[in-house]
C-alpha cells in the first residue's frame, strides 16, 4: 500500500518536470524569469541567452509610477509614436524581427536599446538599475 | 616610393622580408589582425550603434576570438624575438617592450572578460583603461607608424632607390 502511495507521488514528481509551462519564449503567461534566446529568429546564438527577472522589473516600475508600457511599446499609425501598450502587451517578436524593417529596428537592436538606454537612465537618475555591461546580461550559464 | 610602400605592404615583396619568412608570416596577419578585429568585433559595433547610430559588418564571435588569440600569441612571438635574437636584442630599448605590452593588454583583457574568465567588470574596465591608453600613445611612440607607414617607407625608399639617385643625379647634373 505504502509503496503505491510512493510511486503516484514519483509519478506526480515526474509530471511536474513533464508538463511544467517551459516559458523559454512565453508571452502570455506571467511568468517570474524569463529567458531571451529567440534562436527562431536568430539562429545559432554568439552569445549566451540573458536572463530577464520579470516580475523584479514589474515591482520596479511600478514603485517608480511606470507601468508595462515603460518596455512594451505599440505603433500608433495615426500619430506616427511609440505609445505605451498598457493593456495589450505583447512580445518583442511580435514586431521586430532579424533585421531592421522600414522603422522598425532590428530584434537585437530593439533590446539592447530598451534595455541599455533604461539602465543607463536609471542609473543618472540614481535608482535601482540593471547591467549595462555585455556580460553583465549575457552571462555563460 | 609608390613601389617602396606597396613592396613592402605584400607579404615577401620585399628582400628584407624573404630572408625571414617566419616573421614575414606573423607580422603580416598581425597587422591585419590588430585592425580587423577591433573594428569589425560585434561588441564593438553594438556600442558604436548605441553612441552614434552607426553600425558595420561584424566578425562572428567565434572568428573573433580566434584572431584574438593569433593576435597574443603574434605579439609572444615578438616579445620572444625581441629576447633571443642577438641583433635584435641589440636594438631593443625598454620603451620596445612597453609598446609591445601597450598592444597586447586591450587584447588579453577582451579575451578575458568576452570568456567571463576572472572577475568580469574589472576585466572590462581594464580592457577599456588599456585600449584608451594605447590610443593616447600612437600619435605619441613608434606606434604612430599606423598612419604615418607610408610616409616614412616614401622617404627611404627614395633614398636608398637606385633609379631615384641616378634621376637625382641627373637633374642635379
Amino acid at each position: 500500500m505504502n509503496n503505491r502511495v510512493y510511486f503516484i507521488f514519483f509519478l506526480a514528481w515526474i509530471g511536474c518536470f513533464l508538463f511544467h509551462p517551459g516559458g523559454q519564449h512565453g508571452v502570455e503567461a506571467q511568468e517570474e524569469t524569463y529567458y531571451i534566446a529567440h534562436e527562431e529568429v536568430f539562429g545559432k546564438l554568439q552569445r549566451p541567452p540573458v536572463t530577464l527577472p520579470h516580475n523584479l522589473h514589474m515591482e520596479s516600475l511600478e514603485q517608480d509610477g511606470d507601468g508595462c508600457g515603460a518596455c512594451h511599446h505599440l505603433y500608433d499609425a495615426d500619430r506616427g509614436a511609440l505609445v505605451p501598450a498598457d493593456g495589450e502587451e505583447t512580445g518583442c517578436t511580435e514586431c521586430h524581427g532579424r533585421t531592421k524593417e522600414g522603422n522598425i529596428v532590428g530584434l537585437e537592436n530593439a533590446y539592447h536599446g530598451s534595455c541599455n538606454r533604461c539602465h543607463r537612465t536609471r542609473i543618472k537618475q540614481k535608482n535601482a538599475s540593471g547591467p549595462t555591461t555585455c556580460g553583465g546580461c549575457h552571462k555563460k550559464q | 616610393m609608390v613601389r617602396s610602400i606597396l613592396s613592402w605592404l605584400v607579404p615577401f615583396g620585399s628582400g628584407t622580408m624573404r630572408k625571414n619568412p617566419a616573421l614575414t608570416l606573423v607580422s603580416f596577419f598581425f597587422h591585419g589582425f590588430v585592425i580587423l578585429t577591433p573594428v569589425f568585433l560585434h561588441a564593438h559595433n553594438v556600442l558604436w550603434y548605441e553612441s552614434w547610430g552607426i553600425q558595420w559588418w561584424s566578425l562572428p564571435e567565434g572568428t573573433a576570438d580566434l584572431l584574438t588569440v593569433f593576435v597574443i600569441a603574434a605579439c609572444g612571438f615578438f616579445l620572444i624575438r625581441r629576447i633571443m635574437v642577438p641583433e635584435v636584442r641589440e636594438v631593443t630599448k625598454p620603451s620596445d617592450f612597453a609598446l609591445l605590452a601597450l598592444v597586447v593588454l586591450p587584447f588579453v583583457f577582451g579575451f578575458l572578460a568576452y570568456h567571463g574568465w576572472g572577475p568580469y567588470r574589472p576585466m572590462l574596465i581594464l580592457h577599456v583603461l588599456s585600449g584608451e591608453v594605447l590610443l593616447v600613445v600612437i600619435p605619441f611612440s613608434r606606434l604612430g607608424h599606423m598612419l604615418l607607414f607610408a610616409f616614412g617607407r616614401a622617404q627611404i625608399g627614395r633614398e636608398i632607390a637606385p633609379s631615384a639617385g641616378v634621376l637625382r643625379q641627373r637633374s642635379h647634373g
